[in-house]
């Protein structure tokens, strides 16, 4: 008996890890490889499925593909929107909530709930507000003296619109990012700035943004991992539509793969967007490191 | 001294803060806005839905709630997504715990690394292989087949969000329990388990939320037997003409569970995304 545990705790580590590497080898690194396999094929609907070797065609094939072209730029339009928005409001709303005031904790659980909101629930509620019509915004905007917009119907209209159904979601988890930055600065530091007579504004510039540098890049890196991905709010309310005006890499490659049954061209391009998610990541982490 | 000093800035301090908790609401509106909206329609009858300038004050109704409950199977599809959110999560947690354990205590932060990456994919990369495994098998629409893809979820969480509970366990306390001739196997069961409670219960009802909430896996794995609320919901609207209310009313019913787990785990949730920045 003696010797078993003793055996046991020797191989403990192995023992531990093994099972949950196996498991994450079976349900996420062979169903990648297995993408990269596929990408090699072209898939006929002949008695089911059937695939046939065509080399790196599909990889060609892509890059003169408008559609391609149109979600790649589209993806990136995603991208920047969403990112110049959550570094604004994100630090915003961070150096607001994160003060300590009477109920902070209440306040901040109610201000996360979007997060947890199940996205397909709020898309579909955010559709019917969008309506040009008989919308609740348009409303909203009329009230305060704007014009109706046309939102998720109008080709220029439509990706702004989706980006802000996705950050509604995802600023709060910025702002808790950039709020834990704020929380780890120094508080002597502020103290004596505050001595000092520095303005707020001041105090933001010179004490607060340094330090808030590198934890903005780390929300940014998560926010670039979930919208290179976005596919529930455009899927749900768009579809990629107007034309091809929303449609995104993420979305393209599940339309190639389960619309139209195009496994290789969707593998390729699923791939695409794990290159241009690792890269992003990378420039922003150096960014991290040098600043 | 700052007794004085406080008292002498009262009327200011009262106008600062005033503005602030106007900034406050203000700030939080819009983001609150939507779920007001969303309990608004689910209120009201269709006719009022459609009504132009949108009302605001009306005698509200649950005959929404009635429809959705009655007219579809609301309770299998919600029992589907309970048993493929709690199963996989509950696999998650069994695998996923040792894991992480290890992980701190041997200081293999490179497999918890990996891990991460794998995450940083595309789900449907890891969808589409297994769509073409799945299909040859015969396993679409099965528990199976949907429980094991949402591990790609699961687990990685519940990796992450827990091992930082494991490596906060002080030593001193470890040796101490090796000392009394407590094996490590030992030590993990009855030391750092329980004293580990809080973090794995809070790990496990993320992971739980994040595979309530996931969309793409069940659109394409399930169809009538396991269909799961998100992709009922989404059915919902595209085979009837959209009829706001019971909408409103479905995703109001769907987004519960999550919130109400939300209010007893949000500390937890918060604190581990304010360490996130400055760990990662």
């Amino acid at each position: 008996m003696k010797k078993f545990s003793e055996f046991i705790d020797k191989y403990l580590l192995i023992i531990f890890i093994v099972p949950a590497l196996v498991l994450s080898f079976l349900v996420m690194i062979y169903p990648m490889c297995y993408t990269v396999y596929l990408s090699l094929f072209r898939s006929l609907l002949i008695k089911g499925i059937q695939f046939k070797f065509i080399g790196l065609k599909n990889y060609i094939n892509l890059f003169n593909d408008k559609t391609f072209l149109i979600s790649l730029l589209n993806t990136f339009y995603f991208f920047t929107l969403s990112i110049t928005l959550h570094v604004f409001i994100g630090t915003s709303l961070a150096l607001l909530i994160g003060r300590k005031f009477k109920g902070e904790n209440l306040f901040r659980g109610i201000f996360i709930l979007p997060t947890v909101t199940t996205p397909v629930a709020a898309a579909l509620i955010w559709g019917t507000m969008f309506n040009p019509t008989i919308g609740v915004f348009n409303y909203l905007l009329n009230l305060v003296g704007l014009p109706s917009s046309l939102w998720v119907c109008y080709p220029s209209t439509v990706i702004p619109s989706l980006v802000l159904v996705d950050s509604w979601a995802t600023i709060p988890l910025t702002t808790l990012i950039i709020m834990g930055g704020l929380q780890s600065i120094p508080q002597e530091l502020i103290e004596a700035a505050k001595i000092d007579g520095a303005s707020s504004f001041k105090l933001f510039k010179h004490i607060q943004l340094p330090f808030l540098r590198p934890v903005i890049i780390v929300a940014i890196i998560f926010q670039t991992i979930g919208i290179i991905r976005v596919f529930d709010p455009v899927w749900v309310i768009t579809q990629g539509g107007p034309r091809y005006s929303s449609m995104t890499l993420n979305l393209l490659a599940f339309r190639e793969a389960f619309i139209f049954t195009h496994m290789g061209e969707s593998a390729v391009i699923l791939m695409i967007i794990f290159l241009i998610i690792i890269v992003l990541c990378g420039i922003l982490a150096k960014f991290r490191k040098v600043v | 001294m700052k007794i004085e000093l406080l008292k002498g800035k009262k009327p200011k301090r009262f106008f600062k803060s005033l503005i602030f908790w106007i900034a406050l609401v203000l700030a939080l509106s819009p983001f609150l806005f939507i779920f007001f909206w969303m309990v608004l329609s689910s209120l009201k009858n269709q006719f009022q839905n459609i009504m132009y300038p949108p009302l605001w004050i009306f005698k509200p109704t649950l005959n929404n709630y009635a429809r959705v409950l009655k007219e579809t199977p609301f309770l299998k599809y919600f029992m589907n997504s309970m048993i493929i959110a709690g199963g996989s999560t509950l696999i998650g947690l069994f695998f996923g715990i040792p894991a992480s354990y290890a992980i701190a205590q041997f200081k293999r932060k490179g497999i918890a690394l990996l891990i991460l990456i794998l995450r940083i994919a595309p789900g449907i990369m890891f969808l589409l292989p297994c769509f073409i495994l799945f299909t040859k098998l015969g396993l679409i629409d099965t528990y199976f087949a949907l429980i094991f893809m949402h591990l790609a979820i699961s687990l990685p969480v519940i990796v992450w969000l827990t091992i930082s509970g494991f490596e906060e366990i002080p030593l001193e306390l470890k040796e101490a329990a090796y000392i009394d001739g407590c094996s490590r196997l030992g030590c993990f069961w009855l030391l750092e388990l329980p004293l580990n409670k809080a973090y794995i219960i809070t790990a496990g009802l993320i992971s739980f939320i994040f595979c309530w909430n996931y969309f793409i896996f069940s659109l394409v794995l399930s169809q009538s037997n396991t269909t799961t609320l998100p992709v009922a919901v989404f059915n919902f609207v595209s085979y009837e003409t959209t009829e706001w209310g019971p909408l409103a009313a479905a995703s109001i019913l769907i987004t519960l569970p999550p919130t109400i787990l939300m209010m007893f785990i949000h500390k937890g949730f918060i604190k581990s995304f304010l360490t996130a920045g400055i760990k990662g």
